[in-house]
C-alpha cells in the first residue's frame, strides 16, 4: 500500500461521513486556532521588545563600572559587603580606557559623563540630565535619526542636541513634528517650527560647590550663603531628538546631549551618580563608568568577557532582554497550555469519531481482512484517516488563528490610535509556530488514532463479516 | 506425483462462548486435488461456512489441521495467514461483501492494493479481470448501481485478481434468482475449467452441486455424512 492509496482511502472515508468529519475537523481547527492565536500574542510581544532592542542598536552597548556586580553579595547583606570591600578594585582610569579601546571588536569607548542640569530657554526653565557623547557616535543610532538639525562634528564645539520632551517642558511644541500634547500642562505653549529652534541659544545651569561657603563652614563662621552656587553657560541648539526609551539603561538618555569635551568642561558637582561617588571615595579611578560601543552585536560577549577579565564590571541591555525572555517563555507556556487543552479536547473528539467509524465499518474491516489486508495495513488506514483530520484541522486552524490575530490586532490598533498611541503589532506568527502547530495537530490526531486503529486491526474477520 | 492441494485431517471446531459448547465441526477428514470443483452441501448450521472460514484462514480450528500445498495453517503466524488469504485463496460470499463507497474497479483493485501491486498495474489487472467476468462496461459503477448477479461477478473478479490457487465460494447463489444463480455457477465452472483453479463451493443447491462438482460432501451437525464422487 502506498501513501497515495492511504490518502485516497482516508479522504474518501471522511467524505462518506461529511458532517461528522466536518465537526471533528472543526474541533481540531478551533484547538489549533486557539493555540496559534495565543502563542502568537506571546511571540508578538516578544518580537516587539526584541525588535526595539535591535532597531535601537542596544545590543552593541556595554556600560563598564569599576567593580564586578555580584547580586548574591548584594542580597546576602553586610558581611558579604565587607568582604567585597577587601577585594582589590581595578581603577577605571585613562590607562584602563586605552586598554579597553584596544580590545578587538570595540568601536568606541568613552567615559560616561552625565549630570543634572537646569535649562533655560524661551523664558522658561526645566530640569534634565546632560550627557557627554563623542561626535563619533553621531553616525550610529539613535543619534543618526534626529528629528531636526544635525549631530555635531566636533567633540569640542559649543553646541547641544535637545530632546523634544525637554522642549515641551520648556513650553515649545514643534508644529512640523508630531508631538503628544494630551498630557500638556496648562502653562502657555508656544507653537513653532523646528527651524526656529535650531541655531537658537540655550542656557545650561549647573550647581557647583561655593569655596567661600565651604571655608565659612570649616571656619565655623556664620554665613548666609548657600553651600552651592549656580554657574550658567550658553550653547547653540543644533539638533532635536526623540526621547530615549527606558530600555536604554540611561546610556544615552538625557534631555541634553553635548560634545564630550564640552561636557567635561562644564563646571558641576564632583559626583553625579552612585558609581562616581564610590569612585570618589575609592580615589583610584578617574571615571565613574565607561561606555563602550562594539562593532556589531556578535562582539558583545567576547568584549564583555575580556573587560571582566580585567577586573571590571559590565552591564548590558542584553541582560535585561534575557530577563524579558524568561518572562516571555513563562507567558508563552501558559498561553500554549490553554491552546493545548483545547487541542486535547479535539483529540478526544477524534477518538470518538474514529471509534464510531469502526463500529459502522466493522463489516468493511472484515472484508478487507478476508481479501488479504494485514493488521498493519488496516491500522495504517485508520491511522492515516486520523492523521488526515489532524492535517486538515491543522491547516484550517492556522488560517483561523491568523484570522483571529488579524481581527484582534485591528481592534487593538483601533483603540490604541483612539487613545493617541502608536500602532503596535500585538501578534506575530513566526515560521516555527506554523510548523510546530501543524506537527502538534498531526501528532495529537495520530495519538488519538492509536486506540481506534489498534481496535480496528484486532477485529475478528469472521465476526466482522457477520456484522450488519 | 502428489496432486493434493488441500488436506483436512481430524478437523474440529468447538465454540465455547456459551455454557454449552457448540460443536461446529467434528473430526472432518478429506483431501482435494488441484483443479477439482468441490461442493459442500448441508442444512443451515451444519458447519459448511465454518469449514470454509477455516480453509480460508479467517478462523482457527480447535484441533486437527488444514494443510494447503503441504503447509499447515495452524502452524502459521498472523503474517503468514494474511499472505494465505491474500495469495493462496480467494473468497466470495452470499452477500457479495463489496465496499459500497468504492466502484467495481476499486473493489477489485483493493485486493491487489493489499498485495502492494503498483497503482497503474492493478488498475489494468482489475479492468482485465472485470472484462473476463463480463463487466467491462460497469467498472465505474458502485455496488448500489449493480444487480445481484453483477455484484457477485465483481466479488468473483476481486477473489481472482491475486491469482489464488483455491476459490472459496460461500453460498454464492444464495441471494440470486435461479437464472442468475445458474449464470454464476456457470462462470465458476468456466473459470475452473479454463484456469485450473480449485473451487470449493458451499451451497444449498444439492442438484446443481451434483451436476458440476467432482466431489460433493454433505455435512450434518458438523460431520460429513455423505461423500459423492463423480468418478
Amino acid at each position: 500500500m502506498q501513501i497515495n492509496d492511504l490518502l485516497q482511502l482516508g479522504l474518501s472515508n471522511l467524505w462518506k461521513t461529511k458532517l461528522r468529519a466536518f465537526l471533528t475537523i472543526l474541533g481540531v481547527t478551533i484547538g489549533i486556532g486557539a493555540l496559534v492565536s495565543m502563542v502568537s500574542f506571546g511571540t508578538g510581544l516578544q518580537k516587539n521588545v526584541t525588535d526595539y532592542f535591535k532597531e535601537n542598536d542596544l545590543f552593541t552597548s556595554i556600560q563598564i563600572i569599576p567593580q564586578k556586580i555580584d547580586l548574591n553579595e548584594i542580597s546576602s547583606g553586610l558581611q558579604s559587603s565587607r568582604e567585597s570591600d577587601q577585594k582589590d578594585i581595578a581603577p577605571l582610569n585613562a590607562a584602563a580606557l586605552e586598554k579597553i579601546r584596544s580590545i578587538q571588536g570595540v568601536e568606541i569607548a568613552f567615559p560616561e559623563i552625565s549630570f543634572p542640569v537646569k535649562v533655560r530657554f524661551n523664558n522658561r526653565e526645566t530640569r534634565t540630565y546632560l550627557k557627554g557623547i563623542p561626535a563619533e557616535l553621531g553616525k550610529h543610532k539613535p543619534f543618526n535619526e534626529l528629528l531636526a538639525g544635525h549631530f555635531y562634528q566636533d567633540d569640542d564645539q559649543e553646541s547641544i542636541i535637545i530632546d523634544k520632551e525637554t522642549l515641551k517642558s520648556l513650553g515649545i511644541v514643534l508644529t512640523d513634528i508630531v508631538m503628544d500634547t494630551t498630557s500638556q500642562k496648562t502653562e502657555e505653549i508656544t507653537y513653532v517650527s523646528s527651524d526656529s529652534v535650531i541655531g537658537k541659544k540655550i542656557i545650561i545651569i549647573t550647581s557647583v560647590v561655593d569655596p567661600a561657603s565651604v571655608s565659612d563652614i570649616i571656619g565655623m563662621r556664620k554665613t548666609d550663603n548657600s553651600l552651592f552656587k549656580e554657574k550658567q553657560r550658553q550653547y547653540t541648539i543644533i539638533g532635536i531628538r526623540e526621547r530615549e526609551s527606558e530600555f536604554s539603561y540611561g546610556y544615552y538618555r538625557g534631555g541634553i546631549i553635548a560634545p564630550i569635551k564640552t561636557a567635561e568642561r562644564i563646571p558641576r558637582l564632583p559626583f553625579n551618580s552612585v558609581w562616581s561617588l564610590l569612585n570618589t571615595m575609592d580615589n583610584k579611578s578617574d571615571y565613574g563608568a565607561l561606555l563602550v560601543r562594539v562593532k556589531s552585536a556578535d562582539f558583545l560577549e567576547s568584549v564583555r568577557n575580556e573587560i571582566e577579565e580585567q577586573g571590571f564590571g559590565t552591564i548590558s541591555v542584553a541582560d535585561q532582554l534575557e530577563e524579558f525572555k524568561k518572562g516571555f517563555i513563562i507567558m508563552d507556556t501558559a498561553l500554549g497550555a490553554i491552546g493545548t487543552i483545547a487541542l486535547i479536547v479535539a483529540g478526544l473528539g477524534i477518538i470518538n469519531t474514529m471509534v464510531m467509524s469502526i463500529l459502522e465499518r466493522t463489516r468493511e474491516i472484515g472484508i478487507m481482512k478476508a481479501i488479504g489486508g494485514s493488521e498493519f495495513q488496516i491500522k495504517s488506514i485508520f491511522f492515516f484517516e486520523a492523521g488526515s483530520i489532524g492535517v486538515l484541522g491543522g491547516l484550517f486552524g492556522l488560517a483561523l488563528g491568523w484570522l483571529v490575530t488579524k481581527i484582534a490586532g485591528a481592534v487593538a490598533t483601533y483603540y490604541i490610535i483612539k487613545q493617541g498611541g502608536e500602532i503596535v503589532d500585538f501578534f506575530y506568527i513566526p515560521g516555527w509556530l506554523i510548523v510546530s502547530a501543524l506537527i502538534f495537530s498531526i501528532v495529537i490526531s495520530l495519538i488519538a488514532g492509536i486506540y481506534p486503529a489498534i481496535r480496528a486491526a484486532r477485529i475478528n474477520p469472521v465476526e466482522a463479516l457477520r456484522h450488519d | 506425483m502428489n496432486n493434493t492441494i488441500l488436506k483436512i485431517h481430524n478437523l474440529r471446531k468447538v465454540y465455547k462462548k456459551t455454557k454449552t459448547p457448540v460443536y461446529a465441526l467434528q473430526d472432518i477428514n478429506f483431501e482435494i486435488s488441484k483443479g477439482q470443483f468441490i461442493s459442500v452441501v448441508g442444512r443451515s448450521g451444519s458447519g459448511k461456512s465454518t469449514l470454509l472460514n477455516l480453509i480460508g484462514g479467517l478462523d482457527t480450528p480447535t484441533s486437527g489441521g488444514v494443510e494447503i500445498s503441504g503447509k499447515d495453517l495452524s502452524q502459521m503466524n498472523k503474517r503468514e495467514l494474511t499472505y494465505h488469504r491474500r495469495f493462496t485463496v480467494g473468497m466470495i460470499f452470499q452477500s457479495f461483501n463489496l465496499i459500497f463507497s468504492l466502484t467495481a474497479l476499486e473493489n477489485v483493485a483493493l485486493a491487489s492494493m493489499f498485495a502492494n501491486v503498483p497503482r497503474k498495474k492493478r488498475k489494468t489487472m482489475a479492468t482485465n479481470i472485470l472484462h473476463t467476468v463480463g463487466l467491462g462496461e460497469r467498472t465505474d459503477h458502485t455496488p448500489s448501481e449493480l444487480s445481484g448477479g453483477e455484484a457477485q461477478r465483481v466479488a468473483i473478479a476481486r477473489a481472482l485478481i491475486n491469482n489464488p490457487a483455491i476459490l472459496l465460494a460461500d453460498e454464492p447463489t444464495g441471494n440470486l434468482d435461479s437464472i442468475t444463480a445458474r449464470e454464476i455457477i456457470s462462470l465458476l465452472q468456466h473459470l475452473n475449467h479454463k484456469t485450473g483453479i480449485t473451487v470449493i463451493m458451499v451451497t444449498h443447491d444439492e442438484i446443481a452441486a451434483r451436476e458440476i462438482s467432482d466431489h460433493v460432501y454433505t455435512l450434518l451437525d458438523g460431520n460429513i455424512v455423505e461423500h459423492v464422487s463423480r468418478e
